[in-house]
């Protein structure tokens, strides 16, 4: 009876100290808008247009991770997850998720509830990191780089981004939270 | 759908930072030295945020007022692999272990690869 007592006192401060967290950083967003209103009212509006700008870029993308979210939920089951991007996948796993992180589209916003979802699903650490590191690399993107600072540039530094999102990944399955690399 | 008010209270943040940075103060602060050059342009790609096609730009700009390659470089690939301003999404979403490691893992990284990319054009070419 203790011991369920205290479980749910735990899990009633987790969520308190979840809620903190994520009320704290908008309430600090918006008193650092009301402090820019108050000194200069032209460029707290602008702020906010240039806001407003993102969040229409944004928008599509993350109504697309939410739906993504909804099938992930109703039929990808851990066991797949574990199978593809767990943490005994090595190569065949980064392989995976370094495609992935080239070809995913959008605002990383859009990506973050996503990868919390796979996560849960059992998706190792040195997968995420390797998969964020990855939407480096945006191929749409490569003759937009090129035609800006030439081909060899371009090249040369997709090829060390791959790399060093590979070294990131690793270094995080070492030094994260699960620690273990895969 | 609990990490929304931070998704959005990020984008407020990045409005801030697009409406307050400008390009001319920030090529101010680079010296010409390479590794310096390429820290400086970590720091800013880090804070900054956005479509990566502004910061080819934005570097392309940098460029044109002799700032290095290395600096460029920096910045160019923190702006894609760091994100301080979204990194409280990245909290919610990964935790605070797991997104502080990555982005100094990710930081350290471009400052050696900003380093590394104008020599090893220069051997490749």
């Amino acid at each position: 009876m203790k011991d369920e007592d205290s479980k749910s006192e735990g899990g009633r401060d987790t969520g308190r100290r979840r809620l903190v967290r994520l009320i704290v950083f908008p309430l600090v967003v918006t008193l650092i808008y009301g402090l820019v209103a108050l000194t200069s009212p032209e460029q707290a509006l602008a702020a906010l247009k240039a806001s407003g700008r993102v969040l229409l870029q944004v928008a599509p993308a993350l109504a697309l991770a939410f739906g993504v979210m909804v099938l992930l939920n109703l039929l990808v089951t851990p066991g797949h997850v574990e199978r593809f991007l767990g943490r005994g996948t090595k190569a065949k796993g980064a392989f995976l998720s370094t495609v992935a992180g080239i070809l995913s589209m959008g605002s990383i916003y859009a990506w973050y509830p996503l990868l919390k979802a796979l996560r849960e699903k059992g998706v190792s650490d040195f997968h995420l990191a390797n998969f964020l590191g990855c939407r480096a690399v945006k191929i749409p993107l490569l003759p937009v780089m090129a035609a800006y600072f030439g081909w060899a540039f371009t090249v040369v530094l997709s090829a060390l981004m791959i790399l060093g999102a590979l070294a990131t990944g690793l270094a995080v399955s070492i030094f994260g939270t699960h620690g273990s690399k895969g | 759908m609990g990490m929304l008010p931070v998704l959005l209270s990020v984008i407020l943040l990045v409005g801030l930072f697009q409406t307050f940075v400008s390009e001319a103060w920030m090529s101010s602060l680079f010296t010409g030295r390479p590794l310096s050059d390429a820290f400086v342009g970590a720091v800013f790609g880090s804070v900054l945020a956005g479509n990566p096609v502004n910061s080819y730009v934005i570097g392309k700009g940098l460029l044109e007022v002799s700032v290095r390659l290395a600096g460029v470089t920096g910045f160019i690939l923190t702006w894609v692999t760091v994100g301080m301003v979204q990194l409280p999404a990245e909290v919610a979403a990964l935790g605070l272990r797991f997104a502080v490691i990555r982005a100094a893992i990710a930081f350290a990284l471009s400052i050696a690869t900003a380093c590394v990319t104008p020599w090893l054009i220069g051997v490749l070419l």
